[in-house]
């Protein structure tokens, strides 16, 4: 009898001890596009890296920038993910939302032009066409910047504004002669055989002179309340920025399974591969001071388009040290 | 003794300012005061960000600037001249067809199947094939608005003809009418009520899915156009102006617009009146 409750008691204790790691962790969520730069966080949270730290990560897929910081600034998410233009017209606006990591780097809009034009390869050959473009987004910003840096002005051409997802559409009824977009739905327009890349997402980013910080931010509360939490998800974003650089193969496989059947059965791996490591860079999580001046300057040209009402206290916007302290991680 | 209590004298009468007339306005001004004095409450003492829930003044600062600069008459302008282009065409094409269908019996059986079936599918969920047929273009808004209104207008025309009261007919027939005499004497002057109904529905429809298509698809200005683009830039004063201007547009759009044709079609001709 008494072994017997002995080794009742046992079971009891060993049962508690494996699940404690799991009870103790910390339930977060974080709000991401559905769009590529999710492969990040969607390898930290697939490949354990978030259990790692003690952490249980919902991962909230919304449309775009602009959703993923409303739904922080809201309290309902504890992370957001957003472009750098985005993440500074939040912090303009005084939202209470700072910029803690780096997601990844790099930009990834690449301009496609009707088939028909398919021998313009300069901006400037486009003035007077009209160019569909999602207006809003930070590739809507680069896009602004670049004119200017080329000496072009949005006035030169007939812009006009259109969602990314409605682009392979529109480029069926050919009415528009160019459209700056990004992955998928650029190569589904060069695909369906209506347009043909005339300017590569490097091209944009070598021409706007950027790095396309992609931010990952949180909560002003969580920092205050919660910081450790919020160092240990930059931890496993970290981990995670070097799964992806080692392990291109198995990256590719994991996030083929993440989209749709129809899209997941027929994608080839090389476009897979071009859509996650053509443009997007994973090896930072800490602000390099090339990617805080190119904030500094967007902010600047935001302002200058009265955008923005005011360049925003970056000093306030950004907590540079979560990054820092899990920067080795990445391997980097 | 009653006839000794001398009259108190009354108080000088203004014409739509009396007691009910106030009482009225009152009633009518106080659910919006308290709205306004809840929003400013929790606008300051709720801890929500004011970049999120701005202020009343702010959101009048920002409707000021709008004003000034020039964008709001540009965006109005844009929107009310897409939603005339639609509505005039549509209630049209939707009248006559409501019309032919009412009092045609072969054009009712043709017709009430397919009007009924495109009935049931949203405009907004055509946006899809407009953008491919008709481009991303102001066509292809305008033509989701006439689609719309023409089946709005149509249905309704088409129920009203149907309830009128046979005897009416008899007793135009008694009087003489025939023919064209008929339609615009007696058939259309009692299918009235159900016409100018469904304008107002079309119009309430078309304004709805206007500014949901003016975010949705391509113009550069127009009201949902604004709402899209400080929704982007967190301009959240510029939404609530904005949200604030499309209502107020579309209240003097209803109260004054559609009102008066009431007015000027129905009350005329005595067959229906709006307690207002």
């Amino acid at each position: 009898m008494m072994i017997q409750r002995s080794a009742f008691m046992l079971f009891g204790i060993c049962a508690a001890l494996a699940v404690s790691p799991a009870a103790a962790q910390d339930k977060v969520t974080v709000a991401s596009a559905t769009a590529v730069t999710a492969v990040p966080v969607l390898i930290a949270a697939e490949k354990g890296f978030f259990r790692q730290e003690g952490l249980a990560v919902e991962v909230k897929r919304l449309a775009g920038g602009n959703e993923t910081i409303n739904a922080l600034a809201a309290n309902t998410v504890e992370f957001a993910e957003s472009s750098h233009a985005q993440f500074i017209s939040a912090a303009a606006k005084g939202l209470p939302t700072v910029g803690i990591s780096l997601v990844s780097r790099g930009f990834f809009g690449k301009m496609i032009a009707a088939t028909r034009h398919a021998s313009l390869t300069e901006l400037k050959d486009y003035k007077g066409k009209r160019i569909g473009i999602q207006a809003g987004t930070g590739v809507y910003t680069v896009f602004l910047m670049t004119l200017e840096k080329q000496g072009l002005d949005a006035k030169d051409f007939v812009i006009t504004n259109m969602r990314v997802n409605d682009m392979p559409a529109v480029m069926q009824s050919d009415q528009i002669d160019a459209v700056v977009a990004w992955e998928p739905q650029a190569k589904r327009i060069v695909e369906s055989g209506r347009g043909k890349e005339v300017i590569a997402a490097q091209r944009f980013e070598q021409m706007a002179d950027i790095t396309y910080p992609f931010i990952l931010l949180t909560h002003e509360r969580i920092l205050k309340e919660r910081r450790d939490v919020a160092q240990r998800y930059v931890n496993g974003m970290a981990r995670a920025q070097k799964y992806i650089r080692d392990n291109r193969k198995e990256t590719i496989a994991f996030y083929r399974s993440t989209l749709s059947p129809d899209v997941r059965t027929t994608v080839p791996d090389a476009e897979l591969e071009d859509q996650i490591y053509g443009a997007s860079r994973y090896d930072r999580v800490e602000f390099a001071a090339l990617d805080l001046a190119d904030l500094k300057r967007t902010a600047e040209f935001l302002a200058s388009q009265k955008t923005i009402d005011k360049v925003p206290d970056f000093d306030r916007a950004i907590d540079l040290s979560v990054g820092r302290a899990a920067q080795p991680l990445t391997g980097n | 003794m009653a006839a000794l209590i001398p009259a108190l004298p009354q108080a000088p009468r203004v014409a739509g300012l009396g007691d009910g007339a106030l009482r009225q306005w009152a009633w009518t001004a106080l659910p919006v005061l308290a709205v306004l004095l809840i929003w400013e409450l929790t606008a300051r003492f709720s801890g929500v960000s004011a970049a999120l829930f701005p202020s009343l003044l702010t959101i009048g600062k920002a409707l000021g600037r709008m004003a000034t600069d020039g964008a709001l008459f540009a965006d109005i302008w844009g929107t009310l001249s897409r939603l005339f282009q639609a509505v005039f065409i549509g209630a049209a094409i939707g009248t006559l067809l409501g019309v032919l269908m009412g009092y045609v019996r072969v054009v009712e059986h043709a017709l009430v199947l397919p009007v009924n079936f495109l009935l049931s599918i949203p405009g907004t969920a055509l946006f899809p094939l407009a953008l491919i047929w008709l481009g991303l273009s102001e066509t292809a808004i305008i033509a989701i608005l006439i689609y719309e209104v023409v089946l709005t207008v149509a249905v309704t025309t088409w129920s009203g003809a149907k309830s009128i009261d046979p005897s009416l007919i008899r007793a135009a027939r008694a009087l003489g009418a025939t023919g064209s005499g008929m339609v615009f004497r007696a058939l259309i002057p009692a299918t009235l009520p159900a016409i100018i109904t469904g304008y107002r529905l079309a119009f309430s429809r078309a304004w709805r899915i206007l500014i949901i298509a003016e975010m949705m698809v391509s113009v550069t200005s127009g009201l949902g156009y604004r709402l899209y683009w400080a929704r982007e830039f967190f301009h959240y004063d510029v939404v609530y102006a904005g949200l604030i201007v499309v209502g107020v547009l579309g209240l003097l759009i209803e109260r004054v617009f559609l009102r008066t044709l009431e007015r000027a079609t129905i009350e005329r001709w005595g067959t229906m009146r709006e307690s207002s």
